[in-house]
């Protein structure tokens, strides 16, 4: 499957423009670093939202098994790591 | 024969354990013997107030908080930080309890709390680092009653209110008792706190690890993300949490193989308990015994539990759902129908539980206490009617939970009164024809509320935040669809199949 980078990172920011909009961001500002629990846009349920919403959307099924924890909410490392298992699709 | 108090298993293992670890928290550590002098100095702070409110979440001022109301011959009732102000508020003026024990983030939230509030309280601004000297409560402890209240734990209510229900020292003691003697923890063992205080599934976490001399451990903010390391981390020996959790990590695979070796006790309750995540969770802690637990707030935390074997537990397990198990020894638990009568086995009931873990009722509401805690004909005991459908399919097989007989739902282990949340929807919206459903559904129960509003033109944003404002976050409905009017059943009442129907269609404006 060919997806962009910066299209998948749009894709993630916009299922959280919601709440991100509740602490005072939006997808077009939110950075690379932000990490999404610390900064309130989340919770551990959130999370598993996120990650039924961008399934659906790109029609897969995503393996966290392999990133670090520390790394499973900072919008860069989670966007890198996405795009890595959507690629993984065969076509 | 002896009654000891709740808090007489903190003082003896401060007494036996001074040097031993008794709290891990994002702060750091504390020991018995400084902990104990904590509890102390918030011991003398409450005086003589009957009832004490707790607004802290995971520090020492939250657990010395409890003791030190215990300590002072009060009944605690919690708060949450995550909750609303107004919820809080109503706790508080519902509780009666005049004085609050706060930590800096409660203090800083309770300004809010207050406002309005025609008598404040008096506030307990824990923060002492220095233990005072001669500490000795023991007069304290010895004098405690069974039937002296521990604490109010307030629930969601079906008429738009939150309901306390009063647990006293004789029924925790009864729990703890049972609890040790099933467990046999140590002061080796490090067990998890993953409840909020408001949620009674914290009672156990905290009562048998200090009735033990045991390190209770609080995850951190991040490790709510990744619980799996949190347990890795501190070498947890014993893990409660609801079957959420569990699906959490497996989600994000980390339940492999023997992923957890140091844990002893793995321990589900809450809400039902797929047999899948039982089986891989046994496999990621190879060397722990896994047990779903089973009980309502009303019958001091849990009244019944099944031990789950890989071979067994799958054969009796309903919708692929983990068997409830067995009441407690020394509780009574029968299967009724309606009329309070006896079901034959085999034959779906509603389930009632006896003895000395039924609690006092609810908190200044004697209707609804003499609804739910009934004697039914030819018994003389007082049963709790669980709202909770069950059944054993012969008398020698374990109690399987197939439904409620009502409309309360679990959101994360939470008790949710569908009936509240529409009755704070009535309020929001201003319109009279509103429902709420659990959606989208999980294998355990839902994992959020979904509402409808039959009408048109309203403000969503303001909506939600009314919602917010009045609601602890897992009821705040997740999303609000419009419709022009809503699908009744043929009794002229909203038709909720209908509504998760259209869920299910994709098809929900």
């Amino acid at each position: 499957m060919t997806v962009e980078l910066g299209e998948l990172r749009s894709a993630l920011l916009e299922t959280l423009a919601e709440p991100l909009a509740a602490v005072g961001l939006d997808p077009d500002s939110a950075p690379d670093d932000l990490d999404l629990l610390a900064a309130g846009v989340i919770d551990s349920f959130g999370l598993l939202e996120l990650i039924a919403a961008l399934e659906d959307r790109f029609g897969t099924t995503l393996d966290f098994a392999d990133l670090p924890a520390e790394d499973l909410t900072v919008v860069g490392p989670l966007t890198r790591h996405l795009l890595t298992q959507i690629q993984a699709v065969p076509t | 024969m002896s009654h000891p108090s709740l808090q007489s298993g903190f003082l003896r293992s401060a007494a036996e354990y001074p040097d031993r670890p008794c709290l891990r928290w994002s702060g750091g550590e504390l020991t018995y013997a400084e902990m104990a002098g904590r509890v102390g100095g918030i011991a003398a702070a409450v005086g003589d107030s009957p009832r004490v409110a707790i607004l802290a979440d995971r520090t020492p001022t939250a657990y010395a908080g409890v003791l030190g109301t215990l300590m002072a011959g009060a009944a605690y009732v919690p708060l949450n930080l995550a909750f609303p102000a107004a919820r809080n508020r109503a706790i508080l003026e519902r509780s009666g309890a005049m004085t609050v024990i706060a930590d800096q983030a409660g203090i800083a939230a309770l300004p809010e709390v207050l406002s309005g509030l025609s008598s404040p309280p008096t506030i307990v601004a824990d923060g002492v680092d220095v233990a005072p000297a001669g500490l000795d409560p023991t007069h304290r402890a010895a004098i405690t009653a069974p039937e002296t209240l521990a604490y109010l734990m307030f629930t969601s209510g079906s008429t738009g209110v939150p309901k306390g229900v009063a647990v006293s020292h004789g029924n925790v003691r009864a729990f703890v008792d049972r609890m040790m003697q099933r467990y046999g923890l140590t002061p080796g063992d490090r067990m998890s706190q993953m409840f909020d205080m408001t949620f009674d599934l914290s009672v156990f976490d905290q009562f048998m690890a200090w009735e033990a001399g045991a390190l209770l451990v609080c995850p951190s903010r991040p490790d709510l993300v990744n619980p799996a390391g949190f347990i890795q981390r501190n070498e947890l020996t014993t893990w409660f949490s609801v079957p959420s959790a569990a699906m959490f990590m497996r989600r994000l695979g980390s339940l492999t193989p023997d992923a957890f070796p140091s844990l002893r006790w793995s321990l589900f309750c809450g809400e039902p308990l797929p047999a899948e995540v039982a089986r891989e969770w046994a496999a990621a802690a190879p060397g722990s015994t896994v047990e779903n637990l089973y009980g309502p707030t009303e019958l001091t935390v849990a009244c019944a539990v099944h031990r789950w074997d890989p071979d067994g537990s799958p054969r009796q397990s309903t919708h692929g759902i983990v068997p409830i198990g067995e009441p407690f020894a020394g509780l009574e638990a029968i299967v009724v129908d309606p009329s309070l009568a006896e079901v034959p086995p085999g034959a779906p009931g509603e389930l009632l539980v006896a003895g000395d873990q039924v609690t006092l009722g609810y908190w200044n509401d004697r209707e609804r206490t003499d609804a739910a805690f009934v004697t039914p004909p030819g018994r003389t005991e007082t049963f709790y009617r669980t709202g909770d459908l069950v059944t054993r399919a012969d008398p020698g097989s374990p109690l399987c939970y197939l439904g409620r007989i009502d409309h309360q739902i679990k959101i994360l282990g939470h008790r949710v009164e569908l009936l509240e949340v529409e009755a704070a929807l009535r309020s929001a919206s201003g319109r009279d024809s509103v429902a709420a459903v659990g959606w989208p559904r999980t294998e355990s129960g839902a994992a959020g509320v979904v509402a409808f509003v039959a009408g048109g033109g309203e403000d969503l944003t303001r909506m939600r935040a009314k919602l917010a404002s009045r609601l602890p976050p897992y009821m705040v409905p997740r999303r609000i669809h419009i419709l022009p009017e809503l699908p009744l059943n043929a009794n002229g009442k909203v038709d909720r199949g209908a509504l998760e129907a259209l869920l299910a269609s994709g098809d929900a404006p």
